[in-house]
């Protein structure tokens, strides 16, 4: 570029300026020197069988009328948010993995878990919490599992806090679907461990076998829908949480 | 498992759209199974067949032949003879008790006023039986040797004929020195535990047959006191009490096993008999000691128990059918146990029925793991 060329460049300039003043204010901005945070909450419960429990993980079998079997399980608020409404929803299934079909009412095992059948006669099912992990001597069948202020998360909530009259019958937590059966006295806040202790529970059936049979019609009592013996199901136990209320911040 | 979603919801609508939820499960579903239980009664050892686990049980050895009309059992002389007052007379033969039962019906000839009876009791060991009277008896015991005759028993049965076996002359005829003796002719008629007479030979329990053998014509005695004569003849009372003699048991062996998946503790059985009148069947189990303990060895040939026996019930016509609730009989899953049918009267059958209550399981359990 020739020295003629930079001149005429330099002109050009310094003619904008003098318009430019004659119209505008000067503009000045304000901004945070540190980037304001802004982050959504996270909704999260997970599930692992209790200190020393086996959970659910390991089978309950041969249960006969007035067996109990207690399992303990702890949910934990891993998320950033504290939930709301917790229900739990129970699904029984004719067999495990991806081949079992929902067990459906009058069905030969139903009156384990589905129907009416299974409302008076089936497995029932008292959920407590505990502040703490719950005391007991694993493979224990005598003593009891010990807690200083147990509560009450599924349960009849009436007469004195015995299985026998706190626990619900499962058919009836199942019959509640999809949309599941409230539970209470869970500790909602981020990073809580609620200590859950399931004990389930077989109500009196008197039943007789006489030659093997319950039931003419049938060769075996497990093919006898009426009889509680020899029935089989798989469960799934589904704790489900919400959001917590929304908030709106003046600060 | 986790739910998380942006929440920056700032109006009503919003919401409508935004709520957040997060659910957990069990990924592996839990099973939960309840236990059955039921035993069967079987004919044979595979107490779970299919198809006869109930059907009749017939004793089986029927050894015993009850001979009509025949007058085998002597009264053993008191002095007095036998009167109705009594009831209790004893017989000559220890070996015949065994083949007297308890409800046989019997005769007890005395002059012109024949009394029938039945047998009560058996005690073989001093070689009494008891009978029953109906206090129209006229017989009052005052001659000796007075004799009791079956009037029942299976007429179908050709015995109780007393025979005479000559004996193989050897010049010396038999003396009760010699245990062995040969027979004129061959006969298959005669069998271990029949009674020998003859004169001469003093009336015992022990003057029996101890072993034949046929292909020699020859016999076996054990004799109790005799003369010092020797004899020619003896007579031999031939097929009964004869073989019945060995065998007093009618019986049968079935199994009892536990066929559910939860120990049981007690059952209820149910006999239904068929015998006459006055007979029973008793159901009955070997065990280390009383009821509920741990089962001993039955010899089922034999009919006898290495231990104790012990009697779930004796069911007669007037009972049958007979049930005995909450019997101790301790079964493991798939545990089994052999009972005894045990019969007084022969061919008869018996058809068993095992119940099993939730109350006759083993104790429900609070279990925690």
């Amino acid at each position: 570029m020739g020295k003629a060329a930079v001149l005429g460049i330099a002109a050009t300039i310094g003619i904008a300026n003098i318009v430019g003043g004659a119209g505008a204010a000067l503009n000045a901005t304000a901004f945070n020197t540190a980037n304001q945070n802004i982050n959504s909450g996270k909704l999260s419960l997970t599930l692992s069988a209790g200190s020393a429990s086996a959970g659910f993980g390991t089978a309950i079998t041969g249960m006969k009328p007035l067996d109990t079997q207690t399992r303990f399980v702890d949910y934990t608020n891993d998320g950033d948010l504290a939930f709301l409404t917790p229900t739990l929803s129970i699904t029984a299934y004719t067999s495990s993995g991806s081949g079992g079909t929902i067990i459906t009412a009058g069905s030969a095992d139903a009156i384990l878990t589905t129907g009416a059948a299974a409302v008076t006669s089936g497995i029932r099912v008292w959920v407590q919490n505990c502040a703490a992990a719950w005391t007991f001597t694993a493979g224990s069948s005598s003593s009891a599992a010990s807690c200083a202020s147990p509560t009450d998360v599924i349960s009849t909530g009436s007469g004195t806090a015995t299985v026998l009259n706190r626990a619900v019958p499962i058919a009836t937590l199942i019959a509640a679907g999809g949309s599941g059966t409230a539970m209470t006295n869970l500790i909602n806040t981020p990073a809580y461990v609620n200590h859950l202790m399931y004990t389930l529970y077989i109500p009196d059936k008197s039943e007789t076998t006489v030659n093997g049979k319950t039931n003419a019609l049938y060769a075996t009592p497990a093919l006898d829908p009426a009889s509680i013996q020899g029935k089989n199901a798989w469960v799934t136990w589904q704790v489900e949480v919400k959001q917590p209320a929304l908030t709106t911040g003046n600060s | 498992m986790v739910a998380s979603l942006l929440l920056l919801t700032t109006t009503q609508t919003d919401l409508a759209f935004a709520t957040l939820k997060a659910a957990t499960n069990n990924s592996s579903s839990l099973n939960i199974s309840t236990a059955a239980w039921g035993a069967f009664a079987g004919v044979n050892a595979n107490a779970a067949l299919t198809g006869n686990a109930y059907g009749p049980i017939t004793p089986l050895s029927a050894s015993v032949s009850f001979c009509p009309g025949v007058p085998l059992y002597y009264i053993t002389t008191d002095g007095g003879g036998w009167d109705d007052l009594g009831r209790s007379v004893k017989f000559q033969s220890a070996n015949w008790s065994n083949s007297i039962a308890v409800g046989m019906t019997i005769t007890l000839n005395s002059g012109v006023n024949p009394v029938v009876s039945t047998i009560i009791a058996v005690n073989s060991g001093n070689r009494q039986i008891t009978f029953s009277t109906t206090g129209n008896n006229p017989v009052v015991g005052s001659t000796a040797d007075n004799y009791l005759t079956y009037v029942v028993g299976d007429a179908s049965v050709s015995c109780c004929v007393t025979t005479d076996y000559y004996l193989t002359t050897d010049g010396n005829g038999w003396s009760s020195s010699s245990t062995k003796v040969g027979l004129q002719t061959a006969t298959t008629a005669l069998a271990v535990g029949m009674t020998v007479t003859g004169v001469g030979i003093v009336s015992s329990g022990t003057n029996t047959i101890t072993a034949v053998d046929n292909a020699r014509q020859q016999v076996t005695l054990r004799l109790g006191p005799n003369t010092s004569a020797n004899f020619t003849t003896l007579k031999f009372s031939t097929a009964c009490p004869g073989a019945g003699v060995t065998s007093s048991a009618l019986d049968g062996f079935f199994t009892i096993e536990n066929s559910g998946s939860i120990a049981i503790q007690t059952l209820a059985i149910t006999q239904t008999v068929t015998v006459t009148t006055t007979n029973s069947i008793k159901l009955q189990t070997c065990n280390v000691g009383g009821a509920g303990t741990a089962s001993a060895a039955w010899n089922e040939n034999a009919g006898t128990c290495a231990g104790t026996i012990n009697t779930i019930m004796t069911t007669t016509s007037a009972n049958s059918p007979q049930t005995v609730s909450g019997y101790s009989m301790p079964l493991s899953i798939g545990g089994d146990v052999r009972v005894r049918a045990l019969s007084t009267q022969a061919n008869k059958t018996t058809t068993i029925s095992v119940s099993v209550a939730t109350t006759n399981t083993r104790a429900a359990t609070n279990s925690i793991s």
